[in-house]
């Protein structure tokens, strides 16, 4: 992730550099110490230098952010499994076999939602403030979507 | 059931509301799709959780068992779409297994599973196991639910018996019958002395050698087998401890050989716990009273006070006349010494076995703290000798000697030392 982030724009790097690199520090950091609390914010600090990296760069779509993303899922779900295989607990294949199912299943899925969001912006859908208008409420509702099912579980 | 979240939900909510609001800001459709997994996260995983509904039970092939023996603990789990949990048995230090716990396994609906887990018994102690503590999770951690369920079992350990070759012989006997032969004469097998017959005798007790010789009748006369009564008085004011090992821990051992063995010889056997907590058993005899000695034993523990006590407060039936008082003192507290002389001033048939506290006790480095520590072993020594001026045997008494040793000891006191009477 952090290669593809450095490697990509070299005018982005006096500024996505130290993000990046201060993002696999930390996973550094939460692996070998085995903090979990710390687990989404390599994810957060990767995502903001490349969100930086991406208003750098211009207007063009980058086509590979949806593994971008997934990869940024991953590096948070594995990071959290890794410590979770820490605690001195004996755990069964079949165990470990369905976290590994389930991550797969996400992963996949996060993929299919992310390129879909990719997609269906390059489709000619035209713009204007009715389109911001609901995109807005789109993104509202799905984090209140998140809360909701968060709050009532 | 105990829900718990994980912190990590939390933050994707909020990594994909941010990655949606940057977005929607700067109009870049990548941080949307960068946001999109976190969303889907936090959308699915309290989409698909459910609280499993489990049962458990816990159970052990025995109740009671010794030291360095193994107990089989079982823990039958059903569960109901239980994908991810996790048992734990939590052990008490007196246990150990050699079997994995805490362990995690997948169960599908209405699977019934059983862990056996062999418990080693490595102390003495009356102890209780349970409820085992189970964790069951979603596949991803996303969400945890956590109880303790299957209820406790409760498991006494009883500290191994040492062999004991000999015992110490009570200076009195009392009236019942048993193994130990009386100084007092009367009906017997052992044979005690002769005398002249006198109206009464039975003529199987003519003794004719004496008789023919003597020319007139001599009847031989025996020496009955009678009980005797033991007290096992232990001092419980205080404990020096290393390691895992301690005095109380020695007195409690020694204190089940000597029940074990002198209840075997038909004699009675009490128990006065003397310390921050006062209790007692009435000597008994037969098997019962072992069970008992040793269960009262178990629950044997130091309670710190600083109350003044005296024997006086015994129940004068936990220590009858003639009795045989074999006390397991590491002779730490102050007011044990007391209450031991007071005993043998009233004509109690009294040993004090010193459960020594010195191989518990570091010495120190510096040259005060080695000057105390040879103190304080002068002093022990002194009170020891007070003992002795008192007619009182003092042995001590090591971990990791055979406690056959200060019994033979005290033994040898006894030969060449006459009873001071107080």
């Amino acid at each position: 992730m952090l290669a593809y982030e450095l490697g990509r724009s070299s005018r982005a790097l006096p500024a996505t550099g130290p993000l990046g690199v201060a993002g696999a520090l930390l996973l550094v950091v939460l692996l070998v110490r085995a903090h979990p609390e710390l687990v989404p914010w390599p994810s957060a600090l990767l995502g903001i230098a490349y969100a930086i990296e991406l208003v750098i760069r211009g207007p063009r779509v980058d086509d590979a952010a949806p593994l971008v993303a997934v990869g940024l899922l991953l590096c948070g779900e594995l990071a959290a499994w890794s410590i979770d295989e820490r605690l001195p607990v004996a755990v069964e294949w079949s165990v470990t076999r369905a976290r590994a199912v389930a991550l797969g299943a996400l992963a996949f899925g996060s993929l299919a939602v992310a390129a879909l969001v990719v997609g269906l912006a390059s489709a000619p859908a035209g713009s204007g403030l009715a389109w911001t208008v609901v995109g807005a409420g789109s993104a509202v509702a799905v984090v209140a979507i998140a809360v909701t099912l968060a709050r009532r579980s | 059931m105990t829900q718990h979240v994980s912190p990590r939900l939390t933050a994707y909510v909020a990594l994909a509301a941010a990655g949606l609001l940057a977005g929607l800001v700067l109009g870049r459709v990548e941080l949307v799709a960068l946001a999109a997994p976190f969303a889907l996260a936090a959308v699915v995983a309290p989409a698909l959780a459910r609280a499993p509904r489990l049962r458990m039970a816990l159970e052990l092939d025995r109740d009671r068992a010794l030291e360095s023996e193994t107990v089989d603990a079982t823990i039958s789990l059903t569960a109901e779409g239980a994908e991810h949990v996790v048992v734990y048995l939590e052990l008490p230090a007196e246990l150990t297994t050699s079997a994995r716990n805490p362990r995690a396994l997948a169960l599908a609906a209405g699977e019934e599973r059983t862990i056996e887990l062999p418990l080693r018994c490595e102390r003495w102690g009356a102890l209780v196991l349970g409820p085992p503590i189970v964790r069951a999770r979603d596949r991803l951690g996303f969400y945890a639910w956590e109880a303790r369920l299957g209820g406790r079992a409760p498991l006494r350990v009883y500290p191994s018996v040492e062999t004991l070759h000999a015992l110490l012989v009570p200076l009195e006997t009392q009236v019942f019958v048993g193994n130990q032969v009386s100084r007092t004469k009367g009906d017997g097998i052992e044979f005690a002395d002769i005398r002249a017959w006198a109206p009464g005798d039975r003529t199987r007790r003519i003794n004719w050698r004496a008789t023919a010789r003597r020319g007139e009748l001599w009847v031989n006369e025996q020496s009955p087998e009678r009980n005797t009564d033991v007290v096992l008085f232990l001092d419980t004011f205080t404990d020096a401890q290393l390691g895992g090992r301690g005095t109380l821990d020695l007195s409690v051992r020694a204190a089940t050989s000597l029940a074990h063995r002198y209840l075997q010889r038909k004699d009675r056997v009490g128990l006065v716990s003397f310390g921050g907590f006062l209790s007692w058993l009435e000597p008994e005899s037969g098997t019962r009273q072992l069970y008992r000695i040793v269960d009262s034993l178990l629950q044997m523990d130091i309670v710190l006070s600083y109350a003044a006590r005296n024997v006086n407060v015994l129940p004068p039936r936990s220590l009858p006349p003639k009795a045989l008082v074999l006390a397991l003192t590491p002779l730490l507290d102050p007011r044990t010494g007391p209450a031991l002389l007071d005993l043998r001033a009233r004509g109690f048939d009294l040993v004090v076995v010193e459960v020594s506290p010195v191989p518990f006790v570091e010495p120190g480095a510096g040259e005060l703290e080695q000057l105390s520590y040879r103190l304080w072993r002068l002093s022990r020594e002194a009170l020891r000798a007070r003992y002795r001026q008192a007619g009182v045997p003092v042995v001590e008494w090591t971990d990791g000697v055979p406690l056959n040793v200060p019994l033979e000891e005290v033994s040898t006191f006894r030969r060449y030392a006459r009873p001071a009477h107080a």
